[in-house]
Order: structure tokens, then C-alpha cells, then sequence
């Protein structure tokens, strides 16, 4: 019982009794941007519906919607109670969007339904309810753009990019095509993306196609506009890892060279969910890092790829730096570096210098 | 209802429900089944509330306010309405109409304002929206 309270009670930890590992990273991920960014619900102004107004005086109401913010973090970070901690984040930023017509936000909206998506999900559902709240947001995305002829004929992303932004790069590019050429173009791509997107996200054989589509859509957004939307790109890049099938354990070769037992060693010394189990092998062990995770072994810069992927700390760092607002200027420099660091196709660049061949770094 | 139907677990009860379909995942459908409809319902109304709407529209307006014969500054129009006076709002023009006429109606109405809004939605003709109405 001590042992449990204990291991609850380290912020770190990302296995839970009510909820999948998956599902604590993202709840733990998303709480922290949301502390990093200092977002709060918002405060009792023209509520949408009247007897709002009557409940408490604007001062009182904004203290108890933040004091159920605040323990709703505790609860989520530092008890076993994490689902009423997320059930507690989500309301009360639901509530503050309710409480406020003038602060519509579909960022914090968004923020909101997956904290309370969260706290509705179990072991028993996984990651399916989670899932399910993505593929409706891309659908509502889309059906919004798709009766309005602005987005078919380029009216919107002209103004958008032109008039709004003014943005150089863009206007260049669009000097290079037909009037309207450009902005014709991308208002019809935004719109097959998000369509894509909610297919892709409907079956699980697609799910690849759909997690490298979004963070292309995604990450092409912050590299154009160099801002995040509020809290909107992390919240639903955090939200693609519903797609992925999180490992019960990773077995990492430990033999072979010394930077492979140091990286070992490092893992190992953030691993708070014994995640990483090392694998003694006889001899010298295999020339290249080796890793096996959910039956399948992976091999070389692949391995690597995955172990970083696969640690909630280095997950939650990158959240961090893409979040932090002092790292505002290198944020489209990062997102593009992960990009890139994370494509299939570097993995195949980086193999084939290793190796000299395009073998599959898979078995 | 007898005993041997009770035990056979034939009959309907709440609780057998409750524990065999996890209730978090049917509260859990609802919640969806509401942001579906609130998706649908936005493809019939000009407002665009709760909807996953994002950035749908550009609309430049610009929001002159007038009480008492005296025009309010930009940051009273701020105040007044968590609205900037000039900007561009991105889900539906109809939603700061929306906003608009509430404020008018209830904060703001011993005020007797009148509101010129002059907008243009993704670079289209200028119109003009005015409070109160005519």
C-alpha cells in the first residue's frame, strides 16, 4: 500500500492502476504544457448560458474553477487519483469556456474534451474513446470547410496568408504561379488532409499513414507560422499517440560498444517504469544497437529512433522546448529538426550510410 | 420477477449494466455523440459554437461604439466587450454579432450603445452590421 502511495506519488511514473501507460504520458504531457504556458480557465464574462451569471460573483467563481485546476494537477501528478485529477482539469477549463462567449477558443476546447475523454477511459476501454475524439475532430474540421466555397476558390488562404500575415514567404512562392494559384491549392490540400485524416485514424492498419500525415500537416503549420495555436499543436500531436502501440518492455542489447552500454545506462537512470530491460548476450553482442519491442526487433539508428521515442522524459523535454515561449524563435527550426530526425526516410538515410545498403532495419 | 430469473441474470439490471459496459465508456460515446451533433447542428446556423471549427473563416472588422454622443477609445471597447475594437475573428462573423447583441441586452443595455460593425469576411465585400436593430 506504502510502496503504491509512494510510487503514485513521483511525478515521473507513467504506469497507473486505472488507465493505460499511453494514456498517463498523454494526460502527464498535456498538464504540463498547460502549467509551462500558465493557461487557466477562463473568467465568468457573458456566459452562454444566463443562470451562470447567477451562481457566483466573477472574482469567486474564476478562484474555484483555478482551485479545481490546481488539484486536479496534484491529483493527476502526484496520487493514484489520476483520473479524477484530469476529470477536474477538464471540467473546470470546460466550464471557464462556457462561462465566457467573447474566450471561444477550439484550442482549449480541444485541451478540455481530452482531459475529460481521459477521465472517462480505463484499461478496459484503452486508448479507443482518445481514438475516437481525434477522428471527430478532424470530421468537424473538415464538413466546416467543405460547404464554403472560400476554401475551393483560394478566398481564404489569401486572406489568411496575404492580407492577415502578410507573410513574405508565401507571397514569394505565390508570385511564382498563376493569381490564386497557390492559395486554391492549399485551401483544397487542408481540406483532403483533414478528410484523410479522419479515414486514416478509423483503421488501424492506417494509422502510420495517418500519424506521418498529421505531424506533416501539423508541423508544416508551425514551420510556416512559427506559433503553436495556444495550446493546440501540442495537445494534438500529445493525442496521435492513441495510434501507437505502447511497449510493455523494451529489450536493449547490452553488450558491444561503450556508448551503447552508456545510452543503456542513461535510459535506465530515468526509467521509473522499469520500461527498459536489459538483455545480456554472450560474446561481443551485435556490432549495431539492438532493441525488441512488441515481438519485433529493430536495429541501428531505427533503435535508436524508437528508444528515444518511446521515454516519457525525453517526450515530455520536447514538450517543454516546443512550449516554452523563450525557445519561441527556434520552434519551427525544432519541429522541423524533429521532423526530420524522426521521417522514415532518415532512417533509411542513415542506415544506408552505415551500411552501404537500404536493408530494412526491421526483423 | 423470481428467484431463478434473478439468478439466471435474464432480467435487466442497472448495475449488471453499469459493470459489463464500463460506464466511463458510454458517458465517454455520449460526450462524442454531443460533439457530433453540435457538428451537424453548426452546418445549419450561421454561428459557429463548440463545433471544431478552427480558423474557418477570416473575417477583418472593424467596431465603432458610440453612447451617449461620445465614441469609446479602443480600450474601452476592450473592456466592454473582451473585444478588440479593430481585428479579425476566425470562426464566424455571426459570432461576434452574437456576442454583440448579448452584451447590449444584458451587461451593457442601460447603456443604450450604438454599435457599427464594418467587416469583410475572407477579403469579400464590406458590409455593414448595426445595433440596435433597424
Amino acid at each position: 500500500m506504502m510502496r503504491n502511495l509512494l510510487h503514485a506519488a513521483n511525478p515521473l511514473r507513467c504506469t497507473d492502476k486505472s488507465l493505460p501507460p499511453v494514456l498517463v504520458v498523454v494526460a502527464k504531457i498535456l498538464a504540463l504544457v498547460l502549467i509551462i504556458r500558465g493557461d487557466q480557465p477562463f473568467e465568468l464574462y457573458l456566459p452562454y448560458f444566463e443562470f451562470i451569471d447567477s451562481i457566483a460573483a466573477p472574482e469567486l467563481f474564476h478562484l474555484a474553477l483555478r482551485g479545481m485546476t490546481y488539484t486536479g494537477f496534484v491529483l493527476l501528478f502526484f496520487t493514484p487519483l489520476l483520473r479524477s485529477g484530469c476529470l477536474l482539469v477538464g471540467a473546470a477549463f470546460l466550464i471557464g469556456l462556457l462561462s465566457c462567449r467573447p474566450c471561444l477558443s477550439v484550442a482549449h476546447t480541444y485541451v478540455a474534451a481530452l482531459f475529460i475523454i481521459l477521465a472517462l477511459s480505463s484499461n478496459a476501454s484503452g486508448s479507443r474513446l482518445l481514438r475516437l475524439q481525434v477522428v471527430m475532430l478532424y470530421a468537424g474540421a473538415c464538413l466546416n470547410k467543405l460547404r464554403d466555397a472560400d476554401w475551393w476558390n483560394g478566398q481564404y488562404f489569401e486572406t489568411l496568408m496575404v492580407t492577415r500575415h502578410a507573410h513574405e514567404l508565401y507571397i514569394a512562392t505565390a508570385a511564382l504561379f498563376p493569381p490564386m494559384m497557390l492559395s486554391t491549392v492549399m485551401g483544397i490540400i487542408t481540406i483532403f488532409v483533414q478528410l484523410a485524416l479522419s479515414i486514416c485514424f478509423l483503421r488501424r492498419s492506417w494509422y502510420n499513414t495517418g500519424i506521418v500525415l498529421g505531424l506533416t500537416f501539423h508541423g508544416v503549420m508551425i514551420i510556416l507560422m512559427n506559433g503553436t495555436f495556444g495550446p493546440f499543436f501540442m495537445a494534438i500531436v500529445i493525442s496521435y499517440l492513441a495510434f501507437v502501440e505502447w511497449p510493455e518492455q523494451i529489450q536493449i542489447s547490452s553488450e558491444g560498444s561503450v556508448w551503447k552500454q552508456r545510452l543503456q545506462k542513461a535510459l535506465s537512470a530515468i526509467d521509473f517504469d522499469r520500461l527498459y530491460h536489459k538483455v545480456h548476450q554472450g560474446g561481443a553482442g551485435p556490432s549495431r544497437l539492438q532493441i525488441t519491442l512488441n515481438g519485433r526487433s529493430y536495429y541501428g539508428f531505427a533503435a535508436f529512433q524508437l528508444l528515444v521515442f518511446y521515454n516519457p522524459i525525453i517526450m515530455a523535454f520536447a514538450a517543454f522546448v516546443l512550449t516554452e515561449s523563450h525557445f519561441g524563435v527556434f520552434r519551427r527550426f525544432i519541429v522541423l529538426f524533429l521532423l526530420v530526425f524522426f521521417s522514415p526516410l532518415m532512417t533509411r538515410f542513415v542506415e544506408f550510410i552505415q551500411t552501404g545498403s537500404l536493408a530494412k532495419a526491421t526483423k | 420477477m423470481s428467484k431463478q430469473q434473478l439468478a439466471s441474470g435474464k432480467t435487466f439490471s442497472f448495475a449488471r449494466f453499469a459493470r459489463n459496459w464500463n460506464i466511463g465508456l458510454v458517458l465517454g460515446i455520449v460526450f462524442l455523440l454531443l460533439q457530433a451533433a453540435l457538428v451537424i447542428q453548426a452546418q445549419f446556423v450561421n454561428t459557429r459554437y463548440f463545433c471544431w471549427a478552427p480558423h474557418t473563416i477570416q473575417a477583418q472588422y472593424t467596431l465603432r461604439v458610440e453612447i451617449d454622443g461620445k465614441i469609446l477609445s479602443e480600450d474601452d471597447v476592450k473592456k466592454r466587450y473582451h473585444l478588440k475594437g479593430f481585428g479579425w475573428e476566425a470562426h464566424s462573423i455571426h459570432n461576434v454579432f452574437a456576442l454583440l447583441e448579448q452584451h447590449e441586452e444584458t451587461y451593457g443595455k442601460k447603456d443604450q450603445a450604438r454599435l457599427t460593425l464594418e467587416y469583410r469576411v475572407n477579403g469579400g465585400d464590406r458590409h455593414t452590421w448595426i445595433w440596435p436593430k433597424q
